[in-house]
């Protein structure tokens, strides 16, 4: 989820009193939630649109949608700032482009681009790894422009927040941003953007300079980009050109030298996509619709049409700003949602089939229905449990987990009496006795199987009881009275406990459990359980 | 019960009070002047539990006067005790900025750890120590040792079973999380009243009205000539604790037979799967958040299982770099390492997309109720895995239509009402659509649908759309239950999973 926040009466002011209300009117359509707590504005977005993640470019969606206006579009402009690109500091961060925009004051607006900035970054960015942006007042600057690689130590400037000069080996260590973010610059040479006069516009990705330091009044912007993905770097682009034509500002392209050309970034923009009616309807479900329904429904979020189509397809001009879109049923998406789901009419499918459970699954229930009859109470543990559990007690190899959250989920069972174990030390205050099974997946040697636990807790709890609920379990399944044959397992009484053979095949353990295990799950009575595969039952 | 003593058994029927209750009625009336505490009372052949349910009936029959005062225990929490070993973080904390003079704050988190370092800073905060600029120093703060000496001895004392602890103290660990933890005891103050008094003089004298029906009785013939006792139908009876099925197997059976009735199969699946089919194959990128160290248990291995149709790694790799006809695809390079990392399923549409690509005839409806895993800290609202309901239909008249006409079908069958279906984003669904119902009056977010991505299908070889939906099985039973606290269903309370009451 992607948060946008803002202050309410400052959004109003900007956008309207009835900002709110567009707001979330527009929400139910593109599927995100606002909450208003009367000073706060709070919009959470699914990560999928990041076009949206301002109130400018919110604000320009809605207005879209309501046909008061079209998305801001706008041929291309070549300036007059020029920005030279170093083949050395391409080295260090290789996708460079830039733009600038020009305008009124940005105002209070200035809160809104910030903060569009840091969610770009913080999403297509992968926190400014893929890429980031510095925005600078371009009337304090003096072009042209210089992408160069320096020496840490030859580097100083004040960063956009401090009082004094610092060398770019102080602020990597000392200031907030550069310690948060000083793992992206690794080599001894740090990128540096600065005008014609050297003063510092930015470090990126990680501080920009003083000099450069945007105001409510700055009207002219410089806009660079950098990053070590390429088309992150063009998604970054065409979303901040389209927060600024939002804004009202016209957009000129730089004479940049090296880097990525504009051209290429505008080569992403307007891209054609073609829309069949055919495949809208199929996927849709919606066989009546009708082709001006679609058409409106295309303008409504924002695409382009020709002003002429057939009823076969629809070439469909995609805003550069959409870098969700990937082909035509993104699009076809986006016209149910102009549509609204609610009024998507509901169709029986021809669900013409014969179900059925899984095998194992009949079995499952057959072995509870038994289990349950012979006064055993169903219990289910968790699959990820603690190591410590098994600490001492033989584990097999396999299915630890790389990244656990904590040490109590650690390891997937290899069985599941231990955590039966457990289970009767959570339930030790509960009457007596105590007869509980699990059926539940264990995974051996990244096989996957199925195990069936009885355990029985009481004053006294020996071999024989437990032995007696196996005979009569095997019994209901057709299975002869197994062969015990002596084996200690870790848990349990040497010479009270033994490998469950049946028809000459092992198919588990049964017995009393060790005292020092039992004191290890901290219970007081004794224990006695079995533990089998469930092929033995089939 | 044996009826030992035939006089006062028939007594005991006369009065309604048992031979048990006799004997705790005969002990309070030796002690008749005085409020005796429960655990006082000894009588020879009768434990603990006896006495107490034998005050209860007492009491229901209000043969005796009860008091109750309240008393509270304290333990310390396993996190306690780790405390108690290592040392309180924010004291560790203290003496490592103590002697370092200053400490950033992620230096902190790597010298404590991340959830101690945070209960640290929280703890300093309290004593006025504050990280400024990222930075934690001891500048102006007086000195704290006895401070935290004081919290020390505290735990010790609670370790040490001492029942003098300080009022500010348990104030205070009763604040902080999961340190110490308080059982509340009930201890009652009993005395016998003129009732009481009454129905013991009458229990010892003899009946001439039989009681108990016993062999013996049935044998003598002695009921031709005298009549049976009547007894208090109404009166307490001990309660009886079944035994039955889990509440989960309960809730996936009744998921179960709504998808058989709507003619879908279940499919099978395993927990460990290749990263290829859990996330490559549903068109999720490989840098996307979901496959995180933070969001998906990755397993440690040293080999691995054989991985399902290995062919399929190709066809991932050039959907994910080019994309298919008409589709841009992620435009990165794919890396087949990435794809062959082995991980806890992160959800059941693994073993859908996989069915689909075994099974590419349609129409096909599918479904399972699994577990699956999410690297979550267990909480009272999360776990770390769940049950998914994960359903699919695969045919040439699968839309967004025919879905949202399942998703009514299904979820009213489920109890939902007043469904509204929202747009939604998932990575392998477009379009995607959350729905939401309303249950017992409270509104519920029912989990992901849509139709999968043509980048999904369509290099499987699968002909028409697919449409599929999921949904966590825990987060259905918390309302069908009642339950307050997740972890219940899987730690569970033997007495609640013996005694949950089914829903119609």
């Amino acid at each position: 989820m992607v948060v946008v926040r803002g202050d309410r009466v400052q959004t109003e002011e900007i956008f309207g009193t009835d900002f709110l209300k567009k707001v979330s009117g527009f929400s139910e359509i593109i599927g995100y939630t606002v909450e208003s707590d009367g000073t706060d504005i709070k919009i959470e977005f699914n990560p999928d649109r990041p076009d949206l993640f301002s109130f400018t470019t919110l604000d320009s969606a809605i207005r879209t949608f309501f046909l008061e206006s079209e998305i801001p579009k706008q041929e291309s402009v070549v300036g007059d700032v020029s920005f030279y690109i170093t083949e050395e500091a391409l080295r260090l961060r290789p996708f460079v482009t830039s733009f600038v925009c020009r305008g009124g004051k940005i105002g209070a607006r200035q809160r809104d681009m910030i903060d569009f900035q840091e969610r770009i970054h913080q999403t297509i960015g992968k926190d400014r790894y893929k890429v980031s942006i510095g925005i600078h007042d371009l009337e304090r600057l003096k072009p042209p422009f210089r992408y160069i690689s320096k020496p840490r130590d030859k580097v100083s400037f004040i960063p956009y927040d401090g009082n004094r000069e610092m060398t770019a080996e102080e602020i990597l260590s000392l200031h907030e941003k550069g310690r948060q973010y000083s793992n992206l610059l690794t080599s001894d040479n740090v990128p540096i953007i600065e005008d014609s006069l050297n003063q510092v516009l930015s470090m990126p990705p990680i501080v920009n300079g003083i000099a450069s330091r945007v105001s409510e009044s700055t009207c002219n912007f410089f806009i660079d980009i950098t990053g070590t993905d390429m088309k992150s770097a063009y998604g970054a682009s065409l979303l901040l050109r389209h927060f600024f034509r939002s804004a009202g500002y016209i957009v000129e392209e730089t004479r940049q030298t090296g880097g990525i050309p504009y051209s290429e970034i505008l080569a992403n923009d307007n891209r054609v996509i073609k829309v069949r009616i055919s495949e809208t309807k199929k996927i849709l479900g919606q066989g009546s619709l009708k082709l001006d329904d679609i058409g409106i429904s295309l303008r409504r979020m924002g695409y382009s049409l020709p002003p002429e189509f057939d009823a076969i397809s629809i070439p469909v001009n995609v805003p550069g700003s959409r870098l969700d879109v990937m082909g035509e049923v993104d699009i076809i998406e986006d016209i149910g949602k102009a549509l609204g789901y609610g009024s998507v009419p509901e169709f029986r499918p021809n669900l013409d089939l014969v179900g059925s459970l899984r095998d194992d699954t009949r079995i499952k229930d057959r072995i509870r229905e038994v289990s349950v009859g012979l006064g055993f109470q169903e219990a289910m543990t968790f699959v990820v449990t603690a190591s410590k559990f098994s600490a001492g007690l033989g584990r097999g190899s396999g299915a630890e987990i790389m990244n656990p959250k904590s040490q109590d989920f650690n390891v997937i069972r290899d069985r599941l009496r231990l955590n039966i174990l457990d289970l009767l030390r959570i339930n030790k205050r509960r009457n007596l006795p105590q007869r509980i099974f699990e059926i539940g997946d264990v995974v051996i040697d990244f096989s996957q199987k199925t195990h069936l636990c009885y355990a029985i807790t009481d004053s006294r709890a020996g071999f024989s009881s437990i032995k007696q609920y196996l005979n009569a379990l095997l019994q209901r399944f057709g299975k002869v009275e197994p062969i015990f044959i002596p084996e200690a397992g870790a848990e349990f009484i040497p010479g009270r406990s033994g490998k469950i053979v049946i028809n000459g095949k092992d198919f588990g353990i049964i017995g009393e459990i060790h005292p020092e295990t039992l004191q290890k799950f901290d219970l007081a009575n004794p224990v006695a359980l079995f533990e089998i595969d469930i092929d033995a039952l089939k | 019960m044996k009826a030992d003593n035939l006089e006062n058994n028939s007594g005991a029927v006369q009065a309604n009070i048992s031979p048990n209750e006799v004997s705790v009625l005969k002990f309070l009336f030796a002690n008749r002047d005085a409020w005796i505490m429960e655990d006082q009372i000894r009588i020879e052949g009768l434990n603990v539990r006896e006495i107490a349910s034998s005050v209860s009936w007492l009491e229901s029959k209000r043969l005796i006067d009860v008091n109750r005062n309240e008393i509270s225990n304290f333990h310390l929490t396993e996190e306690g005790r780790r405390f108690l070993q290592e040392g309180l973080p924010e004291e560790r904390a203290y003496h490592l900025i103590s002697s370092r003079k200053q400490l950033t704050v992620s230096d902190l988190m790597k010298e404590l750890g991340e959830s101690d370092g945070r209960i640290a800073l929280a703890q300093l905060a309290k004593l006025r120590i504050k990280p400024r600029n990222g930075v934690v120093s001891l500048d102006g703060v007086p000195l704290l040792d006895d401070e935290f000496a004081r919290r020390r001895s505290f735990l010790n004392s609670l370790a040490a079973g001492s029942a003098d602890l300080p009022a500010d103290m348990i104030n205070h660990f009763r604040k902080r999380e999961n340190v110490i933890q308080e059982h509340r005891r009930i201890i009652r103050s009993l005395r016998i009243n003129e009732n009481g008094i009454r129905a013991l003089s009458s229990s010892l004298s003899t009946g001439n009205l039989l009681g108990e029906l016993t062999p013996e009785v049935i044998a003598s013939g002695h009921w031709k000539s005298v009549g049976f006792q009547p007894y208090d139908l109404n009166s307490r009876v001990e309660r009886v604790l079944g035994s039955g099925v889990h509440p989960i197997t309960y809730l996936s059976r009744m998921v179960k037979e709504i998808f058989l009735e709507l003619g879908f199969s279940e499919m099978p699946g395993h927990y460990i799967e290749y990263a290829a089919w859990n996330m490559d194959a549903l068109f999720i990128p490989q840098d996307h958040p979901a496959r995180d160290m933070q969001d998906t248990f990755y397993l440690d291995t040293k080999k691995k299982p054989e991985m399902e149709h290995p062919e399929v790694m190709d066809i991932f790799s050039r959907v994910h770099e080019n994309g298919i006809r008409g589709y841009r695809g992620w435009g990165y390079k794919w890396s087949r390492e990435k794809a062959s990392q082995l991980l806890l399923r992160t959800h059941t549409t693994v073993s859908t997309i996989r069915y689909l690509y075994e099974h590419p005839e349609p129409p096909q409806a599918v479904f399972s109720v699994e577990k699956v895993f999410r690297h979550e800290s267990v909480d009272w609202k999360h776990l770390a895995e769940l049950h998914q309901i994960e359903g699919a239909y695969y045919g040439k008249d699968a839309s967004l239509a025919s879905l949202k006409w399942l998703m009514r079908e299904f979820y009213s069958r489920l109890g939902f009402r007043d469904l509204k279906f929202i747009p939604s984003y998932y990575p392998y669904t477009e379009p995607s659509m959350d729905v939401v119902g309303t249950i017992d009056g409270k509104e519920m977010e029912l989990g992901g649908s849509g139709v999968f991505r043509p980048e999904v299908t369509k290099p499987l070889g699968l002909k028409v759309p697919v449409i599929a939906w999921g949904l966590g099985l825990e987060r259905l039973a918390m309302i069908y239950f009642g339950l307050n606290d997740i972890r219940d269903i899987y730690q569970s309370d033997l007495d609640w999973l013996r005694t949950y009451r089914l829903r119609d």
